[in-house]
């Protein structure tokens, strides 16, 4: 393992955790004014000026149309690092894995790391149709319903390996409700309890309603900088310590069941210094419950095929010791884009500076944030996963 | 989209898929599918390179046992696709093959709806003309090699739907 140790963030601070809320539809309103919105938000938030902005990640499914190069015009930006992320829903911690290695070493003195993504009517299909080449030809032929045919497949072949039935991902969605409910942003916040969830419609057995995320329009966005840069700005932040990254793991595997957190897990927490026992706010990508389950097992947060047992537990809840999703996650609060990728470490953010959306889960003190992206033919490619901390008061806090 | 194009299956294809949907019929009963020259590995989403060894030495082969499990499956309530919203609840599965690759499938009448069931995979035009796969029971549907039970003739015929063009009609009359 050692030729493979990871060296972990120096100084690296994440601040202006926003969000430009969300919408259900937004007719004529493209990615690239979503984006705007949430560099803007950051600007507010910071009082970082525009200009002094010389780096930017960016993520968004839009930008394809136009040539996602063309974003930095369009945001008035005169920058010495720019990242254009592809990763889909691993997108938020790889801007910040990036951000966190350009501010290091100097190629940037400010970061801004946006995700937004505009939605008209139709726009969920001609998204999904041609997502990938191996899915417009050998999946979306098939009738899928967008990407809920394998996620479904996967979710059975889940249950039947681990002897899990539906309520164990109800669950979850319901826990996700409470802490939406709390969440004047999310767009489902009304009462869910598991009857509910379990009377829902089918979408594609075994996946009901509830199992599925709502497409929506918005933006998030955070800063990344050096820890000196933050204090000297007098901007409020969390601490980076450490963050892995994993495309194409397990690649023969018959069926998604575990992703490339099982590969890198061991090193993330080495190079952050702390352990499993250490993290006390969990953010996951949960563009169906099933995933969520996937990345708390294979990032040793519950052994293989018990994340059920651990949701049941009431850990998971916002008074549980391991906090799981606090805004509600994508299950309540809609998936804008790419914007779903980031909505756990904005939300992770929020939490270690204390100042979450809805409830504070207290008192959080080491966060893990994980993302999986990009459904390509049978199964996610891309996996990621970053451990940040709270940043005791002190100057600049 | 055309109101013709929507009242059709998914027509639209990458470069990839066209390679997919240009391979030859089996004559054998079996699959044809790409394969590649240098590891003999069967591609599938086709390429025209090999994900295994990246070798560009490929070409359509027939697999004649194109036999497998069943890995999983589901059944569709919803479709972002109105053809197939026309036709719900509509079966699709997951087939990891014994020669390898993992097959996005429709599920014939007669195959068991359990993981692990033992399938066999054909090829057949769908009503809008485009190659597919289905996958069946290994006994109950396709009795014979390159035989086809009534039951699995019914499936592949409501697969093609009432397809408009004449000639995809007789192809897979043909194909019988």
């Amino acid at each position: 393992m050692t030729e493979r140790a990871l060296r972990p963030f120096d100084g690296v601070a994440v601040c202006a955790p926003i969000t430009v809320p969300y919408v259900r539809h937004a007719p004529g309103l493209p990615a690239q004014t979503w984006l705007a919105r949430a560099l803007r938000a950051l600007v507010e938030a910071s009082g970082v000026s525009h200009r002094e902005i010389d780096g930017l990640a960016v993520a968004s499914f839009g930008l394809a149309a136009d040539a996602p190069a063309a974003i930095v015009s369009h945001l008035g930006l005169d920058l010495s690092w720019f990242s254009y992320l592809p990763h889909g829903g691993a997108c938020g911690v790889v801007a910040l894995r990036r951000a966190a290695r350009a501010v290091e070493t100097g190629e940037a003195r400010i970061v801004a790391c946006i995700a937004g993504d505009g939605h008209e009517r139709g726009a969920f299909r001609d998204l999904v149709a041609d997502f990938t080449w191996s899915f417009q030809d050998a999946v979306w032929p098939y009738g899928a319903a967008g990407p809920n045919a394998i996620f479904a497949m996967i979710t059975r072949a889940y249950m039947q390996t681990h002897g899990v039935d539906r309520a164990a991902f109800g669950r979850l969605a319901v826990q996700q409700r409470r802490h939406a409910m709390d969440n004047p942003l999310a767009l489902l916040r009304d009462p869910l309890d598991l009857d509910d969830y379990l009377a829902t419609r089918p979408i594609a057995e075994p996946l009901h309603l509830f199992d599925c995320v709502m497409p929506c329009a918005g933006a998030e966005g955070f800063l990344v900088m050096r820890e000196d840069t933050a204090q000297r700005l007098g901007v409020r932040r969390a601490r980076a310590l450490a963050a892995v990254e994993r495309h194409g793991a397990f690649a023969s595997d018959p069926v998604q069941l575990r992703g490339g957190w099982e590969i890198e897990a061991e090193r993330l927490f080495a190079a952050a210094g702390r352990g499993c026992r250490d993290v006390d706010l969990l953010q996951t990508y949960d563009d169906y419950p099933v995933i969520s389950f996937l990345q708390m097992e294979g990032l040793g947060l519950a052994e293989r095929g018990g994340a059920a047992a651990l949701v049941e537990s009431g850990a998971t809840a916002i008074d549980g010791r391991l906090p799981h999703n606090t805004c509600g996650g994508q299950l309540s609060c809609g998936q804008a884009g790419a914007a779903g990728g980031f909505l756990g470490m904005v939300e992770a953010v929020r939490q270690l500076i204390g100042r979450p959306l809805g409830r504070a889960a207290s008192p959080a003190t080491t966060a893990l944030v994980s993302g999986y992206g990009m459904i390509d033919y049978d199964r996610g490619l891309c996996t990621a996963a970053a451990i940040l901390e709270r940043v005791e008061k002190e100057a600049g806090a | 989209m055309s109101a013709s194009e929507a009242s059709l299956p998914p027509v639209a294809r990458s470069p990839f898929g066209e390679i997919f949907d240009a391979c030859a019929e089996a004559a054998h009963g079996g699959l044809v599918l790409p394969r590649c020259g240098g590891c003999g590995a069967w591609i599938h989403p086709a390429r025209n390179f090999c994900p295994a060894c990246l070798g560009e030495d490929l070409r359509a082969e027939e697999l004649r046992e194109a036999v497998g499990a069943l890995v999983s499956w589901t059944r569709l309530h919803a479709s972002l696709e109105p053809w197939f919203r026309d036709r719900l609840p509509w079966d699709v599965g997951l087939v990891r093959l014994d020669a390898g690759p993992n097959l996005v499938v429709h599920l014939g009448d007669g195959l068991e709806r359990r993981i692990g069931a033992r399938a066999r995979v054909l090829a057949v035009r769908d009503a809008a003309g485009r190659r597919v796969l289905v996958a069946v029971s290994r006994d109950r549907d396709v009795p014979g090699r390159g035989g086809r039970s009534a039951r699995l003739e019914e499936f592949v015929a409501r697969a093609a739907g009432a397809a408009k063009n004449p000639a995809e009609t007789t192809e897979i009359k043909e194909r019988s």
